[in-house]
């Protein structure tokens, strides 16, 4: 146990609190928990490995096609998930339009780098590094090695939370945001296009979940196809910090990080994860709504 | 009289002819299904592309061990309204059971079938029990966490489950006890071809199972509380009971599966647990939630086309195409059909007339003049109390305790506030045995709160409600089964079952089904059966919806739906009958309808409270009134009391005659 265990929580944590803020965003107008969210994370640890790592592109470049993938994500996204879940009308054709979305990317990602054996980590490209007393190799609780790319994902993550709560909570387009997630019929009588409003809310929470992807891509071990590990990863923060807020969604992902992390680090792996799905179970039966949600958002 | 029942009777057998044989075509196509289950084996041998046969006999024995696996999803999230995630993990539950005792310990399949249901309804009780609060989607958040929490301690509890590898040479063995008591074994004999039939044999078990139950009290309570908790409440079902016991049920059949599985497939390990739960919920999904044929026809569909695409060439040079192709197939059928294929079958014409119909059938003694008594429709008897009320007459019925004019229920000083506004300050009301009492209000003056408070709905602040002498219960299915039961301001029908199917969920508290005679069918389920459809019929001739029985509830007009909803509270048999805002929307024809129902059902020995703004209809059939005006109550008195008294008079109308506005 030391200081470098919790700040490897503490990013993970912001990669974790980054899903769970794409899922509510996309949750609000559409009440969609969307299964494919986490191969967003993917896409932008996909697109740091293919500019950085093979063509060696530079920064700028770089960070342009991150935007550009993510909103071609974020349009075919909201496309192959909506579709199928307006025409049916159903409450339970989500699940299988967001599994087959998520079916689909997986196996796109999965194509695309195939002869990849490994991971898609790029190599650290924010520099620097603070070593604190005897860095990494000593015993005491503050030896530790904080690397330039750790705060870079970590700062991203409070940024991008902030960011969203604000435009939320001051722009008139937030205003449209919050309708359309609370009655999408009267919305659309205010002259609200619930259907935009859907599909940027779908292109913000691919980009949002890719960013992170992208920030913390040399600091994961991200498999083509491991989309699905960090869905629900982000499913469980989000649920933890309550659907619906911005501010839930990056604290209830830090306390599934250190969680985990803690009790990997303290017991061992497989109790870590036990202890995390006791740990939701628990938070869901004293918190019906999350600590953040509201109790109507569970509907 | 004969003369005009006799078109009536005429157009009955005609239509009931035709309906049969509409009925025997609906058998059609699962009859075509159960002969190519039959004759799966002897295809596979006999059609030469399927070879080599033993593959694909296994590959059907696999498959229908998935098909119970879906059954038992569908009974939770189909038909219950349980969004869960943790099916995976029961058929890992059942499959460790198996696995261990089995080559462990040594045990018949027998055993391992027994403590599989047994652990599996234990599991899914509790994992119901803890998250009753829980909504919808949360409720499936839960069931994940537990489902991991199943996959984790298979891989931990290394010395059950060996961790990761798994228990696998599960024997293949099957004892049967001969006449004299030495076990028989079956170890040759349980090969490929008689594994099939035995798995098939499982699955139509399952399969008869869940439609018995979702076809008796049991199975219309899930659906009850699947469409509205709160109207399943007001109707005396227990909706914790009925959660868990659906998730135990759900949770049983699971594991069962997931016996099979390990019997099967000889092993288990936790990547069984842990694979994609893509085909459970696309064999759910794409065959029809909520469907009895769905799951079968989505998971058959789904390994075909996973089969098929295996064999393609470009799959068999780069595997990665397949699971990219079968996402996008699913995304397909699942836009083309959005209800699934059984699902969408059922909305189309075609389907629509293979729908299951009441078709009258022949009521037992005790009920059979009461469906052929003519005078029960309103309009030709108002004041005359129809044999189907029979049970309400307080000479003869069964609520013989409610005597006329003695107060039944008496509400003293109820107080309810929300935050900062006094919804209720205190307010008394008294309803004598058998009368209309009408409770009347502008708007916002507490109503209907009053009525959520004694009813349970909402918990009052301070003050006593008595019924029938006795403090009224703290639950809201418990004051239904007290004999209070309400109907709610905005329709609270099951809009996916039919007008008659809504009335028998009515009868609930009264029903003498339980879970195991409704799944076995004995013979006390049929008699019982035969009698609620018969006074079904009966209770919907009377509210004037003769010819809606076998119409789905959703189909219905604004004022059928009141109508039925009226109905349905009658079928439970109460002794108060409180109504909140029945008129409301109604045509003036609906609105006199209604009335003369509130009349008839007085006349059977119904007690009514009318909570109405209509006051026209309120003056016509109350016997007595209390007004309510900003959570108080400043009148009690007959309508011509109520109409000269000068408090509700300025209440109403600030000042001046209420009596030229109501027109009475």
């Amino acid at each position: 146990m030391s200081l470098g265990i919790i700040i490897e929580a503490l990013y993970f944590g912001a990669v974790y609190g980054l899903i769970a803020l794409g899922f509510t965003i996309v949750f609000a107008p559409t009440r969609v928990m969307n299964f494919a969210q986490g191969e967003a994370l993917v896409l932008g640890a996909a697109i740091a490995f293919q500019c950085l790592a093979r063509w060696k592109w530079g920064m700028t470049p770089t960070i342009c096609a991150l935007i550009i993938a993510g909103i071609l994500g974020g349009v075919i996204t909201n496309y192959v998930i909506m579709i199928p879940v307006r025409l049916s009308g159903s409450r339970t054709a989500w699940i299988i339009a967001t599994l087959a979305a998520a079916l689909i990317f997986q196996a796109g990602l999965s194509i695309w780098f195939e002869n990849e054996s490994g991971f898609l980590q790029p190599s650290e490209f924010v520099g620097g590094s603070i070593t604190l007393g005897k860095g990494p190799t000593g015993s005491g609780f503050f030896d530790a090695r904080i690397t330039g790319q750790q705060i870079f994902a970590f700062v991203i993550a409070i940024v991008i939370t902030i960011g969203f709560d604000q435009f939320l909570k001051r722009t008139i387009y937030g205003r449209a945001f919050r309708a359309a997630a609370h009655d999408p019929d009267t919305a659309q009588l205010m002259a609200i296009g619930v259907k935009s409003v859907t599909l940027v809310s779908f292109v913000v929470a691919v980009l949002v979940t890719a960013v992170a992807g992208f920030a913390a891509a040399p600091l994961l071990s991200v498999a083509p196809a491991g989309g699905l590990l960090y869905t629900f990863k982000g499913f469980t923060a989000v649920v933890i910090g309550g659907l619906g807020s911005a501010k839930g969604a990056l604290i209830g992902g830090i306390l599934i990080g250190l969680l985990e992390t803690v009790v990997r680090n303290l017991v061992s792996a497989s109790i870590g994860n036990i202890v995390v799905a006791v740990a939701l179970a628990a938070a869901l039966l004293f918190f019906p709504a999350g600590f953040f949600g509201k109790p109507m958002e569970g509907h | 009289m004969a003369a005009t029942m006799q078109p009536s009777s005429e157009g009955n057998v005609t239509s009931s002819v035709r309906v049969r044989s509409v009925d025997l075509r609906s058998k059609l196509l699962p009859l075509i299904g159960l002969t190519l289950l039959l004759c799966w084996p002897a295809l596979t041998g006999s059609v030469g592309f399927l070879s080599p046969s033993a593959t694909y006999v296994d590959l059907g024995t696999s498959t229908l061990v998935v098909v119970i696996l879906v059954y038992s999803l569908n009974l939770a999230m189909g038909y219950s309204g349980l969004l869960s995630l943790m099916h995976s993990g029961f058929l890992g539950l059942g499959g460790y059971i198996a696995g261990y005792f089995a080559s462990r310990q040594g045990w018949s399949i027998w055993a391992c079938i027994a403590v599989a249901l047994l652990a599996g309804a234990v599991v899914g009780a509790l994992s119901a029990a803890v998250s009753l609060r829980a909504t919808y989607l949360y409720f499936g958040i839960i069931t994940l966490s537990f489902n991991s929490v199943i996959d984790e301690v298979a891989k931990e509890w290394r010395s059950v489950t060996l961790g990761e590898d798994g228990l696998s040479g599960i024997p293949n063995r099957i004892d049967v006890v001969d006449g004299i008591g030495n076990p028989l074994s079956f170890e040759k004999w349980f090969q490929t071809t008689p594994r099939y039939f035995i798995v098939l044999a499982a699955t139509l078990a399952v399969f008869f199972f869940h439609r018995n139950v979702i076809r008796s009290r049991t199975g219309r309570s899930f659906q009850a509380v699947r469409e509205s908790a709160d109207t399943a409440m007001a109707l005396g079902i227990r909706v914790a009971t009925s959660k868990m016991l659906a998730f135990a049920m759900s949770g049983a059949i699971g594991a069962l599966a997931g016996v099979f599985f390990a019997y099967h497939r000889q092993f288990i390990n936790p990547a069984v647990i842990a694979q994609s739960p893509l085909v459970l919920f696309s064999g759910l999904l794409i065959g029809g939630n909520g469907t009895l044929f769905g799951p079968f026809v989505g998971v058959v569909l789904y390994t075909a086309i996973e089969e098929v695409l295996k064999k393609q060439s470009l799959i068999e040079e780069h595997p990665l195409y397949s699971p990219l192709i079968l996402g996008v197939l699913l995304w397909i059928i699942l836009i083309a059909m959005p209800k699934g294929i059984v699902g969408s079958f059922q909305a189309s014409r075609v389907g629509s007339r293979l729908r299951p119909r009441d078709l009258g059938g022949s009521p037992s003694r005790n009920s059979a003049a009461l469906a052929a008594n003519d005078s029960s429709r309103p309009g030709n008897s108002a004041r005359s109390a129809p044999e189907v009320l029979a049970w309400a007459s307080p000479s003869t019925g069964t609520h013989a305790d409610v005597a006329a004019g003695s107060p039944i229920l008496v509400a003293r000083d109820v107080a309810k506030s929300f935050g900062g506004i006094k919804a209720l300050q205190g307010v008394d009301v008294t309803v004598l045995g058998q009368e209309v009492h009408g409770i009347i209000g502008p708007n916002g003056s507490g109503k209907s709160t009053f009525v959520n408070c004694a009813t349970a709905f909402l918990h009052r602040d301070s003050g006593t409600v008595e019924m029938f002498g006795k403090p009224s219960p703290q639950r809201p299915d418990l004051v239904a089964s007290a004999g209070v039961v309400r109907v709610f301001q905005v329709p609270h029908l099951f809009e996916r079952v039919s007008a008659l199917e809504n009335v028998l969920t009515g009868m609930h508290m009264r029903s003498k089904q339980n879970w195991l005679t409704g799944s076995l069918r004995l013979p006390s389920f049929f008699r019982d059966e035969k009698d609620m459809r018969a006074e079904g019929r009966a209770l919907l001739e009377l509210a004037g919806l003769g010819d809606k029985i076998n119409e789905l509830a959703a189909n219905l007009s604004h004022g059928q739906k009141r109508l039925l909803e009226v109905a349905r509270a009658v079928a439970a048999h109460p002794k108060i009958l409180m109504l909140d805002e029945p008129a409301t929307g109604l045509t003036a024809d609906e609105v006199a309808s209604l009335a003369e129902l509130i009349k008839t059902l007085q006349a059977g020995g119904l007690s009514i409270v009318l909570i109405e703004h209509n006051v026209n209809f309120v003056m016509k059939v109350c016997d007595r009134i209390t007004v309510f005006e900003q959570g108080k109550v400043i009148a009690v008195g007959t309508p011509v009391e109520i109409q000269s008294n000068v408090d509700v008079q300025r209440a109403y109308l600030g000042a001046g005659d209420v009596a030229d506005m109501v027109g009475v």
